[in-house]
């Protein structure tokens, strides 16, 4: 049984002592990486089974919550602590072979991400997850920068709106504590049915701007496209397969755990829907393929906020699968559009043309992420989209549903212009040498088909998580041990 | 065991994929090997009408059956698919020699054979859409690799279209779902006739939009045309004869195991019928209609069959729309031949294409000379088309004439006559404007096709005059599906059909025109044979004569009658569709300028007026 | 009026200058002024955290040698413990802002925000 609290120290300790490692040896910070994240994959397998038998709660420096900080792992964060670990170790494979320059201070910021992201979804107080979100926000803002070109302005005006953010974060904390008197979120869902209404609604939304920009919700999430498209292949797979997991467990602590309140439930549902509408429209007309993979990750986040919203048991479990299969989905296309984009020369999608033949790994692995995130039988976004639809309709919330599809045919518009043109058209410009993603693909299309075809395997951890989210006396008796 | 025959094509098809990167014929062959197998296991399964089979899965503690199951219509359907499969692969073994994505084109053939097995065979509603959506994203693959420049926009067209209503099928199923627990056909249709008639009936049309698409009824009949002109030329008698029918099978699943009659008993019925019923064939009138005269208009031969392919299907659901015995079978006899003649036509057409590279009509002409068995199959294709005895068009047309006078339904009525008429029109003019007329110089060397494209032909050929000629072997099985259906069946024979005011003796019937072709024959032999002078070799007063398309009449063959109907084909359904689209881009346009301007400051902005907004609503309420 | 302006004035003074900070990073052109409105965005909101947890008459909640015990008259320590980190944090976002200020002084020459707008719709 190896401590959690080594899956947030590990990367932590060996990202400091980088600069330290590339002088003995160039190409040493790579490999670190992949250890540390191959380190980190160990260390949640190896607690697994514990954790999903009895949530895991940890006492940072033996003092007792509610007066000290304390790490509470459910299976909720061992399914977003898996998610982001995952992701992490394909992307330091990927890293490996690469087709841009990076240094040993790219994989210093990485394994912060990574660090802090984790801590994120483990932390069971309110200010260590303040700090965990600066962590990850200052790491992302520094990893932005590292394509040369647009990505400063990117990386500026996410800074502008991140530091807004943390401004907000901030003064919610504050009155939080004002008005409860503790940080610890096992004592703040204790005692937070005795606030006054109007007062919870104000924490509430300032929470919720000041996650929402993690967790890209409308519209706090226009930063996204400009860094999602300006920055390196990896740091956009990153940010959109673990950090948003990261802001969507930090959204659902917030709502369901410390302050529930079933009118906020509405909102958020309403500005989920516009986030997934907004998103879908605006993809349609792109013409950078990063942009419109971006404007995609966007309607997905806001698809998964409308779903989980909805607040029942069998909801919160499809979003939750919905929010899995993202990742691994947006991780592929990513990857695939960094390579045909390398290809290419150029960003923009009439560029793209003919590439089936010349890059067939690349050009596959973005067929199956797109075919993913349409719906294909066989296909885990099928499964997933299967078990939306019926715990929408079982909530009797059916214009929701006609929205969720018709952002669905939005979505094939737009994705089957770019299969086909990779496909099916005629080639006569030059094509540029690029890294060879096998591995990575193949890890991946193993997961899509995996999930597609038995989706039992993770069904029951889904139920679990779910059931966890929805009623928090567990998570009260757990941390608190009945007092 | 059912599940085998699903399965089999989709796993042969990654070897298929795999091996014809080695040699050019190896997909082609294992596609027919196949498609050969699965066609001898469904002959056998004829009279084992209790079988079937069950997948339990387990999702999410949920428990979910895909329930697979053997009955007169499904096996129908399984035999035509397997046929229809075989033939055409058997014509790509040669005609695919030269297209570069073979390989690809034979993946998406056997995953979509598959799928189409698993469609018919599904007896609950789950698998029937996990595999028609298989089939929709495989056949939209095959489209995109046409060779014609607008292939990939059809295609795309197609996929649209069809996943509108896909997604409309999948809202209404889950609606069902909710409320009954279970995906299975029959437990659907009594919960439809325990709920109020406005709903059933909503949810009836949200599960037929799929069908109605497929089988390219009006109002949603606008991707056939490009479909079937872009398609890759094999492909396009499988999209005609067959998946048009998968349509047709659905919309029968809908109209006849959920009791479409029962539901509606007590609403508007207008001579007997009720009005929903009438809708159903009213559309297939008017698709008629419009089918036939779009066509006589068309340049493009495959476009024209196209147009001729949907107003075919206009008949066929006219004859299942009314509901009545002869109107079943009717319908269901016009479908099985319309595959076989279908088939022969677009074969013939392909056979065309491969040989002299074009699609337009007035680039060709003479062609009986060079290639004779083509146009013997064309030929007899056209003359089943048309109705003539003594082929099997002859009797489908036949009973469903019968049919409507029966009932008394005028309009739809005029409408066949008129799309008969009509239908001969437009395909005599591919057979005067390619097959006869004068050979262009260009096309002086071709030969007729090789004999693995030439198999196919001879099979279709034999299988109108042995249908026209014996139609008891179709109607055992068509009485099998209307006593399946619950309506009671047609009185018949080996050689005869007993229709509403007499029967039909095709024996008497072929005995006479075999007199008839005898005679002639002799008369032919007998007479002097005319003489062959080459195409310039006329006297014209003085002129030489340069040009040999003077001398072909080709072009906009039936002026006039276009000109009585410029003015309804300038109303495009297909450009409403578009304008649609459009502005539905405009709005993301819109929004894209406004919102998203690339001004930092705006965007932090938005987050405090975000905020404000959403406080003072809070408060508010 | 005094005791009105003890009990609100920390308060107010907070928002103040949140909300001049804010005025800073919204309607400011130049780049630098724009980081310094983040800047006071930032102190604003030390300021009130600190002062949420003033406790009237109270001391440094440091145990000396005078004042043994817990004995009601500490201010509440914890609001501190959160804006040593948050000026920490703030100093941080700051210096990376004015990193990515220098690059894009280098690459567009000029620090006005309305001129660098490269990435839209």
């Amino acid at each position: 049984m190896v401590n959690p609290v080594l899956i947030i120290a590990v990367p932590l300790l060996i990202a400091f002592l980088m600069p330290f490692f590339n002088y003995i040896h160039k190409k040493l910070p790579a490999f670190l990486a992949l250890l540390t994240t191959a380190f980190n994959v160990l260390v949640i397998s190896r607690n697994f089974s514990a954790i999903m038998s009895n949530p895991m709660v940890i006492e940072i420096g033996g003092w007792q919550p509610p007066f000290a900080i304390n790490l509470y792992i459910g299976p909720l964060a061992l399914l977003a602590i898996t998610v982001i670990n995952v992701v992490g170790l394909i992307l330091s494979v990927y890293n490996l072979n690469h087709d841009y320059e990076i240094n040993d201070k790219f994989y210093l910021l990485f394994l912060m991400i990574i660090a802090g992201a984790s801590g994120m979804v483990m932390t069971g107080d309110l200010f260590n997850l303040f700090v965990f979100i600066e962590i990850t926000s200052v790491a992302a803002y520094g990893l932005t920068v590292f394509n040369r070109g647009d990505s400063y302005e990117a990386a500026f005006k996410y800074i502008i709106i991140g530091a807004i953010g943390s401004v907000f974060l901030l003064i919610a904390v504050g009155f939080t504590y004002a008005s409860v008197g503790t940080l610890n979120m096992a004592e703040i869902s204790h005692l937070s049915p005795n606030l006054s209404p109007n007062l919870m609604r104000i924490i509430t939304l300032l929470f919720m701007i000041g996650i929402g920009i993690e967790a890209e919700l409308f519209p706090l999430n226009l930063w996204v496209p400009d860094v999602y498209s300006e920055a390196p292949t990896s740091v956009t797979s990153i940010l959109s397969g673990a950090v948003s997991v990261a802001g969507i467990y930090a959204l659902g602590r917030i709502f369901f755990t410390l302050f529930q309140d079933p009118a906020l439930f509405s909102y958020l549902m309403i500005i989920g829907v516009i986030t997934l509408i907004v998103g879908e429209l605006v993809a349609y007309n792109q013409e950078n393929i990063k942009r419109m993979l971006a404007y995609s990750s966007i309607a997905q986040m806001g698809l998964i906020v409308t779903i989980i919203s909805i607040n029942t048991s069998e909801a919160i479990a499809a979003g939750l699968f919905q929010l899995i299969n993202h990742s691994i989905l947006k991780v592929l296309l990513f990857i695939s559009a960094g390579v045909l984009i390398k290809a290419a020369g150029s960003k923009k999608i009439e560029e793209l043309n003919g590439l089936g033949n010349k890059k067939p790994i690349a050009s596959l692995g973005f067929s199956i992420g797109a075919m993913g995130i349409l719906g294909v039988p066989f296909f885990n976004g099928f499964v997933s989209k299967l078990m939306l639809i019926n715990s929408t309709l079982n909530a009797e919330k059916i214009i929701i549903t006609g929205l969720i599809l018709f952002a669905t045919i939005v979505e094939i518009a737009y994705y089957l212009k770019v299969v086909q043109k990779l496909y099916f058209s005629n080639r006569d410009k030059k094509v540029f040498k690029t890294a060879n993603i096998f591995i990575p693909v193949l890890v991946l299309t193993i997961f899509v088909f995996a999930l597609g075809i038995y989706p039992e395997l993770i069904t029951n951890t889904l139920n679990k998580a779910a059931s966890e989210l929805i009623t928090n006396t567990e998570y009260i008796t757990n941390v608190l041990g009945g007092m | 065991m059912l599940i085998n025959y699903i399965f089999i094509p989709i796993i042969a098809a990654f070897f298929a994929y795999l091996l014809n990167k080695k040699g050019k014929y190896i997909g082609s062959i294992i596609t027919s090997l196949i498609s050969a197998y699965i066609l001898y296991q469904l002959i056998g399964l004829y009279g084992n009408w209790s079988l079937s089979q069950n997948i339990n899965l387990s999702i999410m503690g949920n428990d979910l059956q895909l329930l697979f199951a053997n009955n007169p219509l499904s096996w129908l359907f399984g035999i035509m698919t397997a046929s229809a499969t075989l033939l055409i692969s058997i014509f790509t073994i040669k005609s695919q020699e030269n297209y570069k994505l073979s390989s690809a084109f034979n993946f998406n053939f056997l995953i979509l054979f598959g799928s189409i097995i698993g469609v018919v065979f599904a007896s609950d509603f789950l698998s029937l859409f996990i595999f028609w959506e298989l089939m929709t994203w495989t056949s939209f693959y095959i489209i995109s690799g046409g060779k014609k420049a607008m292939a990939k926009k059809s295609a795309y067209r197609y996929f649209v279209l069809s996943a509108v209503g896909a997604y409309t099928m999948l809202m209404a199923i889950f609606m069902i779902y909710s409320q009954t627990g279970s995906f299975a056909i029959a437990e659907t249709a009594n919960y439809l006739q325990g709920i109020s008639t406005t709903h059933s009936l909503t949810l009836m049309f949200m599960l037929a939009l799929p069908f109605l698409t497929k089988a390219g009824l009006f109002p949603v009949h606008i991707w056939v045309k490009g479909a079937h002109g872009n398609a890759p030329k094999e492909f396009s008698p499988f999209l005609s004869g067959l998946m048009l029918k998968v349509g047709i099978y659905g919309l029968m699943v809908v109209l006849f195991l959920l009791p479409f009659s029962k539901v509606i008993e007590n609403t508007l019925s207008y001579r007997g019928l009720s009005v929903f019923s009438y809708l159903f064939a009213l559309l297939g009138a008017i698709t008629t209609v419009t089918g036939t005269i779009l066509a006589i208009r068309q340049e493009d031969m495959k476009k024209l069959i196209a147009y001729s392919s949907i107003s075919q299907m206009g008949y066929i659901i006219m004859g299942i729309a009314i509901a009545t015995p002869l109107g079943l079978t009717g319908g269901l006899l016009h479908m099985m031949n319309h595959l076989i003649f279908k088939s022969a036509i677009f074969l013939a057409l392909a056979a065309v294409i491969y040989r002299t590279g074009t699609t337009k009509m007035y680039e060709m002409g003479g062609l009986i000379f060079r290639m004779p068995l083509t146009f013997a199959t064309y030929l007899t294709a056209i003359i089943a088309l048309a109705g003539i005895p003594p082929t099997n068009g002859f009797i489908s047309k036949w009973v469903i004439y019968q049919a409507l006078i029966e009932k008394g339904y005028l309009f739809l009525a005029v409408a066949a006559f008129f799309g008969s008429i009509g239908s001969f029109m437009y395909v005599f003019k591919p057979l005067s404007t390619v097959f006869l007329g004068q050979l262009k110089p260009q096309h002086e060397k071709i030969k007729e096709v090789p004999f693995l494209m030439q198999v196919p032909m001879y099979i279709l050929m034999i299988l109108m005059v042995l249908f026209g000629v014996v139609p008891g072997i179709q109607m055992s099985i068509i009485s099998k599906i209307s006593s399946f259906v619950g309506m009671e069946a047609v009185n018949y024979s080996l050689f005869t059909i007993e229709g509403a005011y007499g029967a039909w003796n095709s024996l008497i019937i072929f005995n006479i025109f075999t007199g008839g072709f005898v005679l002639s024959l002799f008369v032919f032999i007998l007479a002097r044979k005319s003489k062959l002078v080459g195409l310039l070799d006329t006297y014209t007063s003085g002129e030489y004569m340069n040009d040999a398309e003077a001398y072909h009449f080709a072009y906009q063959y039936y002026r006039p009658f276009d000109r009585m109907f410029d003015s309804f084909a300038a109303k495009s359904l297909t450009r409403a569709y578009e304008s649609l689209a459009e502005n539905i881009a405009k709005i993301g346009n819109g929004i894209r300028k406004t919102v998203i301007t690339g001004n930092g400051q705006s965007y932090a902005f938005y987050a405090i007026l975000f905020f404000v907004i959403l406080a003072i609503a809070g408060w508010i309420i | 009026m005094i005791s009105f302006l003890e009990k609100w004035s920390f308060f107010g003074g907070s928002i103040l200058l949140i909300l001049i900070g804010l005025y800073g990073v919204i309607a400011k052109k130049n780049l630098i002024k724009i980081l310094i409105g983040l800047s006071l965005m930032d102190t604003g909101v030390n300021v009130l955290l600190v002062s949420l947890g003033y406790v009237n008459g109270g001391s440094a909640p440091i145990l000396t040698s005078v004042i043994k015990s817990n004995s009601g008259a500490f201010v509440d320590p914890i609001p501190q413990a959160l804006v040593l980190t948050a000026i920490v944090i703030g100093v941080a976002i700051l210096a990376l802002g004015l990193a990515v200020v220098i690059r894009i002084y280098e690459k567009y020459g000029t620090l006005d925000i309305t001129k660098i707008r490269g990435l839209k719709w």
